[in-house]
């Protein structure tokens, strides 16, 4: 795309050279007073000047009068963008090209009065340019497409896109065409319909539809989709929707900002466009709750890497959000009372869990259940359900006969546990004089506090399990998942959950973390692995992975051969990686790939999970094809398996054996098929290999 | 209007004493089906007497245990006890159900290998091991408890003969209070002999040492006995943890959980006076949680119970040979089994029961088996209505120890059925046939 926008600017070969100049002084200027390396990088201080330079060289004449204006004028964009981001950027805005608008007024308005800068006779003098340039050939290609007559629509569409850079020729819009395909899929359907919808609803509402390929203004409609469509906010039905809705919107405000301008004789250039938007996504932004319309959440430049992400991250890192919280009791209970139940659970306390425990008759009493101790549940350990401390507990509350309730002391014997400055866990209905712990003391998840009792308004003993906001019992519940559990309902298997809530009447149990795993996947920051391994050549090639925290405090590997970043997570239960970025010829993305996701339990129960399609290997065409369906439907499906396979003993693991798939799916038809395999004994991952097809990369651990 | 049934007259004495509001009636309901089969039915299908396991009840009984233990405390595993009865469907109902195996002889070993439960979930118990099968359930990483001083030396010797890193544990032996106390199985606690073992197998450079067992009787009434138990347990573990550095994987408690039969002697029928599997495992886990492990170090509680998992799944049909009267006037019946075939009514007072409605009035009677021999008694005193020759009657709670404690003694061993949990009848085991005792037999050439 880079090179693309390059080649097209410098079809008008001045300004090309001026843009270049611009963004040197720029770029210069903004290391010379040391502002952030990070964000310099991604441009936004910069490109102002660069458009600008662009318009400059564009639309006056070069000599010195000139180079002397282009740098005052590249340093008053520069000084703009940061004024302007230092207030944007912390209300999440963009600036868009309004620095450029106003510093190209600066210059625009007060040019008549600068004898010495003469305006450009140029524009007129195409082919003089070209030749220079290109010579005959350039000459020849450009009369070829000009005279090419693809029909009014197309032309057009070609001659707004070339007026992103001051031109008004197609083969410049061609190049710029061609970019936006290569650059991305999704940029292009969008320019395509924010072209065709504001070249309709021109003819629609009798406007001059040829008028807006005039000079930048036609670009406002492009630039409009695309941004809107698939850069600030994440491509999808919607998006495109929305585009469909504001591109005409844009055309209103397009002639409205021409009109008011007209008076002070100045060109709307792009102002239309960065009002829309900036406008658009400061809307979005107020919302409390996006069900659609999602602001992009981690600008990656890329719409389609920020869809995949996002989709990846919103079904995966949900956990992120959470502390990991595990049921609070042993051995598997059933659920009486889900959420919003039919009998207690109402309104503001309606986000509870009650649980007891069954016999496989569904029983859950011996004898003839008149008394609390004949329940299964009386009497048993109430564990913690996360690490914490004790905000509130009560005791001393006598436990009813069966079938009685305590309204008066409605939660009977409770604690409440803090676990992070707006997370509590309620406990209730506990059994008189049980309770193990003191307000203030401290608990790890997994510490007994007390047993299940029959206190307070529980007609039968039960435990309640609630989570909220506040330190006191009682309190208002919040909606809540559990980390990892095992869930069975009466009509089906049982299976792995993550961070889900348990619903009512399955039966559900905690899983217990493997230490040997744990240990081999717990990457501590500022340790290395190395791995060899043999590549297609016979070489044999070996990679040093470092783990680090970054400023976020995400853990990642890097390699130091490749320059490839994996970023993880790892908590008790489960190895995450969640992104990679760098070459997909590194060892380290193929561990990424086999290590995807690593239940660090001794349950062998099969982990699935999804990869996002761009951190895949899939051929270019089906690639492409799936990258324009993509804000609709997904069409290529990369399904992930982790299962344990062999391990040596039942109680201590001294070697394990974990295998690992990843499923590549284009339609019904599978592409690629992967088993991996990951070998871990008791010093950690000591090997791990991939097959597809009949070739299979083995990577052997050095110690 | 069914017939009226014949009841013959009986004679009995009468006792002086309180009067009784309830009259001499007996409760002593007929069983007539087992899990909805009926007795008539399998005695006809499969001959008298008969040993009738119900899958349903072995399946209930197991996870009845699993809940009791894993809702008290986070790692538990039950291993089958081989020896109470290793009927090989009986063995793989627990094995489905996620039992290990415990076993005590090479014999059960190869019996647990063909059941297919991997080495490493093979519990190597006893007193009895070959050197070869010292070193078979080394290569397995079976987990070999050693029970004495001459095992462990042989082992440590075979480890370094063969290049072998066997997994060990050691059966320790304590006085928990309980009479007798069981101290000819393992190495001492109190007088050291046990941390004298550990000593030796940590020091050693081939053995691992994974667990500590500990098995202190049988058919223990009193959950205090394991408190007791487990709190060694943990004592030993918590040394190794200081001395060593290193913790024990696990802590096997043996069995000994009762079923609730009646022993001999005792007053009170044993379902009113045995204590509840969850009393046993309150007293076990309680200790075991309170001693101050971290969660992440908390042993694995391997239990090896037998007796309480399969005593009242199993049943045992027969039918009534004669009655007569005895010389000093008390009735007796004659059945088809005797304590050849009921081996556990030596020790228990098993209930009987009628397997036909009978008529009202009871008498007192003998309960003999077919053996010629003055031993074979299978209730000396049991309440019965009056049964006449043909009448079939079920023992309950049988499954335990009778199916491999039998003896092929006068008479041949009955079939075994297995009920499966959609009440299907399984033949497990055939009557034993006179060519099959005989085929290990052989004639010298001068008898032949």
């Amino acid at each position: 795309m880079a090179i693309a926008v390059m080649a097209a600017s410098f079809l008008n070969i001045y300004a090309g050279i001026s843009g270049l100049i611009a963004v040197c002084i720029a770029v210069g200027t903004s290391l010379a007073f040391g502002f952030d390396k990070a964000l310099l990088r991604t441009g936004v201080y910069t490109f102002n000047a660069l458009i600008t330079g662009i318009g400059l060289g564009t639309f006056f004449d070069p000599g010195i009068v000139f180079f002397v204006l282009l740098v005052l004028i590249s340093l008053l964009s520069l000084i703009i963008s940061v004024a302007l981001g230092g207030w944007s950027f912390r209300q999440g805005l963009p600036f868009l090209s309004i620095p450029f608008v106003i510093s190209f007024w600066v210059i625009m308005l007060p040019s008549s009065e600068l004898a010495n800068l003469g305006l450009t006779q140029r524009n007129i003098f195409w082919m003089n340019e070209l030749y220079a340039i290109g010579g005959n050939s350039l000459v020849q290609l450009f009369q070829q497409i000009e005279s090419f007559q693809p029909g009014a629509i197309i032309e057009v569409y070609l001659r707004s896109l070339s007026s992103v850079f001051f031109q008004d020729n197609m083969l410049a819009g061609l190049v710029v065409a061609i970019g936006l395909l290569i650059a991305s899929r999704i940029f292009f359907s969008l320019s395509v319909i924010g072209f065709l919808t504001a070249y309709l609803f021109a003819i629609f509402v009798g406007s001059e539809a040829s008028s807006i390929s005039y000079y930048n203004i036609g670009a406002n409609f492009i630039m409009v989709a695309i941004a809107v469509g698939g850069f600030f906010v994440i491509p999808s039905k919607a998006s495109y929707f929305w585009t469909i809705l504001l591109v005409p919107v844009t055309s209103l405000v397009l002639l409205f900002f021409i009109r008011l301008l007209n008076f002070i004789q100045l060109p709307a250039f792009s102002l239309p466009y960065s009002v829309v938007t900036i406008l658009f996504v400061h809307f979005l932004q107020q919302r409390n709750a996006a069900r659609s319309l999602i602001i992009t959440p981690l600008q990656q430049y890329s719409p389609e890497v920020n869809l995949y992400s996002y989709q990846n991250n919103k079904d995966r890192l949900t956990r992120f959000l959470y502390i990991p919280l595990q049921l609070p009791f042993w051995g598997k209970w059933t659920i009486t009372q889900g959420y919003d139940g039919n009998f207690t659970h109402k309104e503001e306390w309606g986000k509870a869990l009650d649980f007891m425990i069954q016999d496989q008759e569904g029983k859950t009493f011996q004898g003839t259940g008149n008394s609390p101790d004949q329940y299964y549940c009386f009497g048993k350990p109430v564990s913690a359900p996360a690490d914490g401390v004790i905000t509130d507990c009560r005791d001393g509350i006598d436990d009813n006969e069966a079938g009685q309730v305590n309204t008066l002391q409605n939660w009977g014997n409770s604690v409440v546990i803090q676990h992070s400055p707006t997370v509590y866990s309620q406990l209730s209905h506990l059994r008189k004089n049980s309770l193990k712990v003191k307000k203030g003391e401290f608990v790890k998840a997994g510490d007994v506090i007390a047993q299940c009792g029959n206190s307070g308004r529980s007609p039968y003993p039960h435990l309640h399990f609630q989570i909220q906001s506040q330190p006191h019992i009682g309190a208002r519940t919040l909606e809540y998942p559990i980390a990892y559990f095992t869930e069975q309902s009466a009509t089906s298997q049982s299976t792995l959950k993550q961070f889900d809530i348990p619903v009512d009447g399955s039966t559900v149990s905690n899983l217990n973390t493997d230490q040997l795993l744990h240990k081999a996947f717990n990457i501590l920051p500022d340790t290395s692995l190395s791995f060899s391994w043999t590549d297609a050549k016979g070489n044999l090639t070996t990679e040093h992975w470092d783990a680090f925290t970054d400023a976020y405090n995400y853990n990642y590997l890097y390699s130091r051969e490749t320059g490839a970043v994996a970023y993880y997570t790892c908590d008790k239960l489960m190895f995450y990686f969640t992104t990679f970025y760098g070459s997909k010829k590194s060892l380290l993305y193929r561990f990424f790939l086999t290590a995807y996701k690593v239940l660090l339990s001794d349950s062998t129960m099969p982990v699935t999970d999804s990869i996002p399609v761009h951190l895949v290997n899939t051929p270019g065409i089906l690639r492409a094809i799936n990258d324009f369906a993509a804000p609709f439907t997904n069409l290529t499906k990369v399904n992930y398996l982790q299962q344990q396979v062999q391990k040596d003993t039942g109680f201590d693991t001294h070697q394990l054996e974990l295998s690992t798939q990843v499923n590549v799916r284009f339609l019904k038809k599978q592409l690629i098929n992967r088993t991996q395999t990951i070998s871990i004994d008791q010093r950690g991952i000591i090997s791990f290999s991939i097959q597809t097809g009949n070739t299979i990369v083995y990577a052997k651990r050095n110690w | 209007m069914e017939k009226k049934r014949y009841e013959r007259p009986t004679l009995r004495k009468m006792n002086t004493g309180l009067m009784n509001k309830f009259g001499t009636k007996t409760e002593n309901e007929p069983l007539t089906h087992i899990e909805s089969v009926a007795v008539k039915g399998l005695l006809k299908e499969y001959g008298s007497p008969l040993f009738v396991l119900s899958e349903r009840q072995i399946r209930r009984n197991i996870r009845n245990a699993s809940r009791i233990f894993n809702t008290r405390y986070p790692k538990v595993q039950f291993a089958w006890s081989y020896k109470t009865n290793y009927m090989d469907a009986v063995c793989r109902t627990f094995h489905q159900e996620g039992s290990w195996a415990e076993v005590v002889s090479g014999f059960e070993y190869d019996k647990a290998l063909n059941n297919g439960v991997p080495g490493h979930q093979i519990i190597f118990n006893g007193p009895d091991k070959t050197d070869e099968q010292l070193v078979l359930a080394a290569r397995n990483n079976s987990l070999i408890h050693i029970d004495h001083y001459d095992e462990l030396y042989s082992l440590i010797r075979l480890s370094n003969e063969h290049k072998l890193n066997p997994k060990v544990a050691i059966r320790v032996n304590m006085d928990t209070g309980i009479y007798p106390k069981w101290d000819r199985f393992g190495f001492n606690f109190e007088n050291g002999q046990a941390w004298n073992a550990l000593t030796r197998i940590v020091s050693s450079e081939r053995l691992e040492l994974v667990g500590l067992h500990c098995h202190i009787g049988t058919f223990m009434l009193s959950p205090n006995a394991y408190a007791t138990a487990a709190r060694n347990l943990c004592e030993l573990a918590w040394s190794v943890k200081e001395r060593y550095g290193k913790m024990v994987h696990y802590l096997d408690l043996g069995g000994g959980f009762p079923s609730t039969n009646t022993l001999k002697g005792a007053y009170l029928p044993g379902t009113d006076t045995v204590p509840s599997l969850d009393q046993f495992a309150d007293a076990i886990t309680d200790v075991i949680l309170g001693y101050g492990f971290r969660p992440e170090e908390l042993p694995l509680l391997i239990l090896e119970t037998g007796r309480a998992l399969i005593d009242d799944a199993g049943y045992l049909l027969g039918t009534v040979l004669a009655t007569k009267r005895l010389s000093d006037g008390r009735r007796a019946t004659i059945l088809d089994f005797g304590i050849n075939s009921l081996f556990t009514s030596f020790w228990y007072e098993h209930k009987v029961s009628p397997a036909q409605p009978l008529g009202q009035q009871t008498e007192e009677t003998v309960l003999y088996g077919p053996l010629c021999m003055n031993i074979d008694v299978v209730r000396e005193s049991i309440v019965m209505p009056l049964l006449e020759k043909g009448n079939q009657v079920v023992v309950h709670q049988v499954g335990a120890y009778n199916m491999t404690q039998w003896m092929q003694f006068i008479t041949l061993r009955p079939a075994i059925v297995l009920i499966d949990e959609e009440n299907k009848t399984h033949l497990i085991r055939k009557a034993e046939t006179t060519e099959y005792i005989n085929s290990q037999e052989l004639l010298p050439t001068h008898l032949n």
